[in-house]
């Protein structure tokens, strides 16, 4: 074995958290422009544009999102059998509005009745809006820590309801998700379209660009004043195979600051946040398309580094029982699962990137009515 | 105590989840190619009439596939929101080949597929065809790993017990890859998804060679289908017969209750084709059998028994005690903070029954309080029930048999060329569209009921791989997917039946039958 298991588990938790920034980026701009698709588009024409917008690459985009669940099964299969029956109700939810995202696309233009598009767009709206809320809720909650524990074979118990899943911190949680998320996507449509578009799209970048940031200063400061944190006491080797339960936690006022207390470099990303996002907005107003794109999508992964950043190394924290939280030390799978785990990464990951950014770039280039009229088009 | 309408819930969801995505995998899988063939031939020709072929049926693919990723999310994900315990315990192999599913295929297929749809002017023809044959590797590969994973739930090799973790844990990687089992099931699937996408070609070529509308499209569609079917429908059968032997191997109760073997016959065994299986008195009524073909097919030899369902629950009760032998141990190891390593090695020696005793654990919780009767009871709960597995592979095996006719039908009449005179052949072809799916949800049918009492064979019972969710929890989630599922496959059959109808008229080159 080339790395011992303490790096593995550490590399892990990398490779993870990369694949959900890279989802949050391409496939987050795709919920942000079914956000927007009601409110920048009137006639039917303008509609199909901004569909196809992002018809030819949406597919791909969502695959990181099924890729990341599928390396958490493997990875991390303690974090997946818990969170998934935790949010339960909420992650049905989001597997309901994303089911209906594929024939969304596909079927909308397929029959000219009114009705027919009318009941897509929607479906459409829906399946933008609920999956940036729910995901945005489900990472408030996991600072304030879900309620559950294990039992003696580690099955997970999950003590809470949805309800409480829905408190006014993890909803400032999910307006920020939602804002950013539309801003992006917001960011991305003036790029891609012609514009008459970018025009309206304006009052959009200032809408959730300052909306976000009001709400991320606002969550920060409830972070600090108003949520515990959690920090590990004691644990055993962590080169060693070892299950939750097995730490000593305390449960902290300010603990999920500890590591910015520990490496102040840290306070970095908080501030590039809201300055990629304030850049991102000049860009954009004065038709640096690209550039603003480039500043949204660093927006984006700054202010997800530093929540992870904060966790760290916590995954999932128990709020009624802390020394059952899960991290990144005791989540994991065996060293040798990590391990093969790890080399198909090295392999597959560079290829994936290769490949799409040709489709990418083969793809790109400002859409137009005109392209309605090829036969392929949504 | 588990609840027990908890796990029948589960199973439900999970049965027709994975039952509505196989409706849309296999044409997938099929058509994909036929659309790279379809390509091939445009490319390498330069006839504009294989464009408009692929370009058409690859409509038709795009239909198809948008309710195909629709339908797969629900898969990824349900593993974890209903069947926890399922996943921590066999999440360190199971996950390994989605995640690597996810990377080397998933990612690939739907990487392309915009490029597929979206390419046509601005790729050159090759890099345009190369994109096909992507998107159709992509689809194969991704079936593939997903059919390693499920290999593994039927026949979990390469994998042993972490008694400091209480899990399952991965020990070979070459073991999963190269499960037996994975092999032949992933040939047998992918095959008859390529029969399914040639009998869909077939038939919907066959309607217009019937209407007589667009008949050199329609003719060549329907001879690369007859060709490309028979082909496959041979390899279907072909190696649904390497898989009668290695489910043979490894998977003794699985086969002897697909035959209604109660008894272990004397070698070379017949084959039942007919009959109506008594479970309670454990006989087949009206059996009709045809000596020696059994034998030969799940031994590959004439004198080695297949073991009857009586005597491998009488072999399963032994495993059962030796189970809870060692979980006697196990308790004892878990216990202790330094574990004597002569407990360890005692445990090693037995834990490969360690399942057999968490079978019994739902008829005695306390299992070192459990009876011989309770003992009896758990053991004859070790075979599924026969009567759906009988009758499912008789249907499945049957259809087979019924397209393979059809292909032979309609290649030898398509080389005659003289298609239009065989209206019989036609509308066969057309009435045959259903069969392909019926044969293929049967099928799985087979593969996941003639493993219960199990999730993971011999070590994890289904009903302990549950998470710790309520009734309404699950009642809800199973009812929103029926209704969601069944408005979109309706919508979804409404238009493919459209624009199947309309037909290369839809592509707007204005050289077919309803431009004119």
């Amino acid at each position: 074995m080339v790395f011992d298991y303490a790096t593995l588990k550490l590399l892990w938790w990398f490779i993870i958290l990369a694949l959900f920034i890279v989802f949050c980026m391409l496939g987050g701009r795709d919920f942000g422009v079914s956000i927007l698709l009601p409110w920048v588009s009137d006639s039917d024409d303008e509609r199909r544009v901004v569909i196809n917008s992002i018809g030819s690459t949406w597919e791909a985009n969502q695959v990181w999102f099924i890729t990341f669940a599928a390396a958490i099964f493997a990875a991390w299969p303690i974090v997946y059998a818990t969170s998934f029956t935790a949010l339960y109700a909420a992650l049905f939810l989001v597997l309901f509005t994303l089911i209906i995202r594929p024939p969304g696309i596909e079927y909308r233009s397929k029959l000219p009745s009114k009705a027919w598009r009318q009941t897509w767009d929607c479906a459409l709206f829906l399946s933008g809006i609920v999956p940036a809320l729910i995901l945005g809720v489900a990472l408030g909650n996991i600072f304030l820590g879900l309620p559950f524990h294990f039992d003696d074979n580690l099955m997970p118990h999950y003590e809470g309801g949805f309800i409480q899943l829905l408190n006014p911190f993890s909803i400032l949680f999910g307006l920020a998700s939602i804002s950013i998320l539309a801003f992006h996507g917001s960011i991305f449509l003036q790029k891609k379209l012609p514009a008459e578009y970018g025009e309206r799209l304006k009052k959009f970048h200032i809408l959730f660009g300052w909306g976000f940031i009001v709400l991320f200063v606002l969550i920060g400061m409830w972070i600090v004043w108003g949520v515990n944190g959690y920090h590990i006491d004691a644990m055993l080797d962590v080169n060693h195979a070892m299950n939750p339960p097995q730490k000593q936690v305390s449960v902290v006022l300010q603990g999920w600051l500890s590591n910015y207390h520990q490496y102040p470099a840290l306070w970095v990303l908080p501030v590039v946040t809201v300055l990629a996002v304030i850049l991102a907005m000049i860009a954009a107003l004065n038709v640096a398309s690209t550039l603003a794109w480039l500043l949204s999508a660093l927006s984006l992964v700054a202010a997800l580094l530093t929540a992870s950043a904060a966790l760290f190394p916590f995954i999932l924290p128990s709020l009624t029982h802390p020394q059952h939280s899960i991290t990144l030390w005791d989540g994991t799978s065996s060293h040798r699962t990590l391990q093969y785990m790890f080399w198909a990464v090295v392999i597959f990951l560079p290829l994936i990137v290769a490949y799409s950014s040709w489709v990418f770039s083969v793809l790109s280039g400002k859409l137009n009515k005109e392209d309605l009229k090829r036969v392929e088009s949504y | 105590m588990l609840d027990d309408s908890i796990v029948q819930l589960s199973r439900l969801q999970f049965a027709i989840t994975a039952l509505y995505h196989f409706i849309f995998v296999p044409l997938t899988l099929g058509l994909a190619f036929i659309l790279a063939i379809m390509e091939s031939v445009y490319v390498l020709t330069g006839k504009e009439i294989y464009k408009d072929m692929t370009r058409f049926w690859g409509k038709l693919f795009g239909i198809n596939f948008a309710m195909g990723v629709a339908t797969g999310l629900t898969m990824e994900f349900q593993f974890g929101t209903n069947w926890a315990y399922y996943s921590y315990f066999v999440g360190d192999i199971f996950g390994v080949p989605l995640a690597i599913e996810g990377l080397m295929a998933f990612f690939l297929e739907s990487t392309f597929i915009g490029l597929f749809f979206f390419g046509w002017d601005k790729l050159s023809k090759a890099q345009h065809l190369a994109v096909t044959w992507l998107v159709a590797i992509g689809s194969n590969l991704s079936a593939m790993w997903i059919l390693i994973a499920n290999a593994w739930m039927q026949h979990p090799i390469g994998a042993y017990f972490n008694y400091e973790t209480m899990r399952m844990e991965l020990g070979s990687f070459a073991d999963l890859f190269f499960n037996p089992v994975a092999q032949v099931k992933f040939v047998h699937t992918v095959a008859a998804g390529y029969v399914t996408g040639a009998i869909f070609v077939l038939g919907i070529s066959s309607y217009y060679l019937l209407k007589q509308r667009d008949v050199a499209f329609a003719r060549r569609s329907f001879a690369v289908a007859a060709g490309f079917g028979l082909a496959s429908a041979l390899s279907v059968i072909v190696l649904g017969d390497a898989s009668g032997y290695t489910v043979g191997e490894v998977q003794k109760v699985k086969l002897a209750a697909i035959e209604a073997e109660w008894e272990t016959a004397k070698p070379p065994a017949g084959l039942t084709i007919f009959g109506i299986p008594n479970q309670k008195e454990k006989r087949v009524d009206y059996a009709v059998r045809i000596p020696y073909v059994l034998g030969l097919i799940a031994t590959r030899s004439i004198d080695e028994p297949i073991l009857g369902l009586n005597e491998l629950v009488a072999q399963n009760e032994n495993k059962i005690r030796l189970g809870i032998k060692a979980h006697a141990l196990l308790e004892q190891i878990k216990t202790s903070t330094t574990p004597d390593p002569n407990l360890i090695a005692e445990f090693d020696k037995i834990k490969d029954n360690l399942g057999y005793a968490l079978l019994l654990k739902r008829y005695q919780p306390n299992l070192p309080a459990a009876t011989e009767d309770e003992i009896k009871l758990a053991a004859s709960h070790t075979i599924p029930q026969v009567t759906p597995l009988f009758w499912t592979f008789r249907i499945m095996v049957g259809l087979g048999f019924l397209m393979l006719f059809l292909f032979i039908g309609a290649f030898y009449f398509n080389i005659k060329g003289k298609l239009h005179e065989r209206k019989w052949l036609l509308r066969w072809a057309l009435y045959s569209i259903p069969l392909p799916w019926i044969a293929a949800e049967c099928g799985w049918v087979v593969a996941e009921y003639g493993r219960q009492p199990w999730a993971i064979g011999e070590i994890l019972p289904t009903y302990m791989g549950v998470s710790s969710i309520s009734h309404s929890q699950v009642l809800s989630s199973l009812a929103g997917l029926i209704v969601f599922y069944s408005i979109l496959l309706v919508v979804e059959l409404y238009l493919m039946i459209k624009y199947a109808k309309l037909g290369p008229s839809t592509l707007g080159t204005k050289r077919y039958f309803f431009e004119q």
